[in-house]
């Protein structure tokens, strides 16, 4: 399967990628052409990866299901305009931005159904302790609340650099900005969750558990 | 970045959507996508063939009426299948006219019919053009009329197909301009031009929308348009842009590239066009909006402006800003107008709707409304709604007035 995440920062293809890339390339061709099986192929190589990246740039909220199927019917209705200029994969994950952009601007327009980030009901007791895989997974849920505070615009970048893996030089292509303007939004939306950090009593905690976790002080 | 980010950050690159990635019920989503797909693929054809094939069913049903005629008057009356169900679906338009040179000396108005395309083929004076037609120009602009609801001009070298005839007409434009006069509608949007994914709406107006390679670039002369994404259906999410403007966008990014600016100099000046024109002349009673301040920026859905109504019957001329008496209320007046047209909207059962907006005007020193806009927008029929009332509103002020106004419904 060809991965996403990695395929921003490769410069010259292994033989074996090669040969991946030359058989997606021929499905592309037949997809646009109209073959949906080719279509179907092309979608099961990428639907969990488009699944993940939808998740996280939604920060865990809303139905993300509808949103990477919106997704895959946008790439089926706009493979014909697929020039292979750029690589398949950053012209999949520009549609999967606009395609989330698009999702979260209808929400915004849409009454408000007060549709919590995950975790936002999460109570901590004292009496509770939990272990150590439950506190990951709830700084993993106060850090997608932290990301849903973020704007849009700060939001992407940091989503497909700091958790994608993807360089800013591909992600400037992907949502069409300057590189430089890419690198201002990831620096300011890394400065606004250091402080947001600060803000958000649950990880406040939790980096205090963190801390010891990671200094070995927590252990028992 | 701190040592704690950078920890957040390696468990939420290892965590953070990769279980509900996995957990993603597939064969649901598979069954719902490629229903739709197949769909897609369905209206595609439709779009593509059905124009040609219904021409092909009333040929043969009108053969069949016949045959059926004669059976019974020949007393021979046999069962015959059912006749196909012949499509009555709206016409885009007709072609009026074709001007331009064609390059002969002597050409005739046939040569330049001949420098219009529909579906690959001359076209020829009076031609209808339904849902799936592709019209290509030439070296000639042709002029298209939607009787009593629009006309356009297709510039030289452009390329247009059909997508929506139903109620509103939609031209995809692959390359090239076109120009539209539009009669104003109460509701609804009544002519769109796609260009990739990214749609320009309008109610009623006169733009002109030219696309050249990914950029396009909208002049707006009278009305307001609604610039986003092409929704499945419904109206356009987006900007509202009120005339005078100049637009400019990437169609695979509307909003993220969007610039508008409302110099009145550097909107292109509008062709006359004919049907549309004099109808929209004789049914549109109050003037063209006033043209704003001159400015220029960069818009987003924070800028949409609050048109002003198009729709002005002879009735509400009468009631026009200057003839009204200033109003020492017209705040609180105007804000319970909005809140009206907001609760007015259709809801669901059980859900509460919470809207917290400011409509920010700018009034003449009469005091009347110049230009109005919500930041944040609300929805374009709410727009429209509060259009009619803020315009007709005059305050005993000059200047600027920001009114907060927030509603929840129910209370």
């Amino acid at each position: 399967m060809v991965s996403l995440a990695p395929l921003g920062t490769r410069e010259r293809p292994a033989p074996g990628v090669r040969t991946r890339m030359a058989d997606e390339e021929r499905l592309i061709a037949r997809a646009t052409a109209g073959d949906t099986a080719a279509f179907r192929q092309l979608y099961e190589r990428h639907r969990t990866d488009v699944a993940r990246l939808v998740y996280r740039m939604l920060a865990g909220r809303g139905d993300f299901e509808d949103v990477v199927q919106e997704v895959f019917v946008q790439v089926y209705k706009s493979l014909k305009d697929f020039r292979a200029q750029s690589k398949f994969s950053t012209w999949l994950h520009r549609v999967t931005v606009n395609v989330v952009l698009m999702h979260r601007r209808a929400a915004r327009s849409r009454p408000a159904f007060h549709d919590d980030p995950p975790g936002e009901a999460f109570v901590r007791s004292d009496d509770i302790r939990p272990d150590e895989d439950a506190e990951r997974r709830e700084r993993v849920r106060a850090f997608a609340r932290l990301l849903d505070r973020l704007a849009d615009k700060k939001r992407i970048v940091f989503v497909l650099h700091e958790l994608e893996g993807i360089s800013p030089g591909e992600i400037a292509k992907i949502v069409g900005a300057p590189v430089l303007t890419v690198r201002t939004r990831l620096f300011y939306a890394r400065r606004e969750i250091e402080s947001m950090l600060a803000e958000e009593p649950a990880l406040a905690g939790l980096r205090l558990g963190f801390s010891k976790v990671a200094s070995g002080e927590g252990e028992t | 970045m701190s040592a704690s980010l950078d920890k957040l950050v390696r468990e939420a690159r290892e965590e953070l959507g990769t279980r509900e990635a996995k957990g993603v019920n597939w064969d649901a989503v598979d069954r719902s996508l490629f229903a739709r797909i197949e769909r897609e693929r369905r209206a595609e054809r439709a779009r593509f063939f059905a124009p040609r094939s219904g021409r092909v069913w009333a040929s043969l049903a009108a053969g069949l009426a016949v045959a059926t005629g004669v059976a019974v008057f020949a007393g021979k009356a046999r069962e015959l299948p059912s006749p196909p169900v012949v499509s009555t679906e709206e016409s885009a338009g007709t072609l009026v006219s074709v001007d331009g040179k064609t390059g002969e000396p002597g050409a005739t108005p046939d040569d330049r019919y001949a420098q219009v395309l529909i579906n690959g083929r001359p076209a020829a004076r009076g031609a209808l053009l339904r849902l799936g037609d592709v019209v290509e120009t030439r070296s000639a602009q042709a002029t298209i009329e939607r009787a009593g609801k629009l006309s356009l001009i297709l510039d030289r070298g452009t390329r247009v197909s059909v997508t929506h005839v139903q109620g509103a007409l939609v031209l995809a434009l692959a390359q090239g301009a076109v120009e539209a006069q539009i009669v104003p509608i109460p509701r609804g949007e009544a002519f769109a031009v796609d260009v990739e994914s990214a749609r320009v709406a309008v109610h009623g107006t006169h733009v002109r929308v030219a696309r050249s390679d990914e950029r396009v670039v909208v002049d707006l002369n009278e009305g307001v348009v609604s610039l986003g994404e092409a929704p499945r259906v419904g109206s356009v999410l987006g900007a509202l842009v009120t005339a005078p403007a100049h637009a400019e966008f990437a169609a695979a990014d509307t909003l993220g590239t969007l610039t508008v600016t409302h110099d009145p100099s550097e909107v292109r000046v509008p062709v006359a066009l004919g049907a549309a024109e004099r109808a929209r002349s004789a049914f549109v009673a109050a003037p063209p909006l006033a043209p704003p301040k001159t400015e220029s920026a960069r818009v987003g859905p924070a800028l949409s402006g609050v048109a002003r109504p198009e729709m002005h019957s002879t009735a509400l001329a009468a009631a026009t800003p200057n003839s009204a008496l200033a109003n020492p209320n017209a705040e609180v007046a105007l804000a319970n107008a909005v809140r009206a047209c907001m609760a007015e909207r259709p809801r669901a059962e059980n859900v509460t709707v919470v809207v917290s907006t400011t409509l920010h005007l700018e009034l003449a020193d009469d005091g009347t409304v110049r230009t109005a806009r919500f930041d944040p927008p609300v929805a374009p029929d709410v727009n429209g709604c509060a259009a009619q009332s803020i315009y007709k509103t005059r305050f005993a002020h000059g200047g600027s007035v920001a009114l907060p106004i927030a509603l929840t419904v129910p209370e």
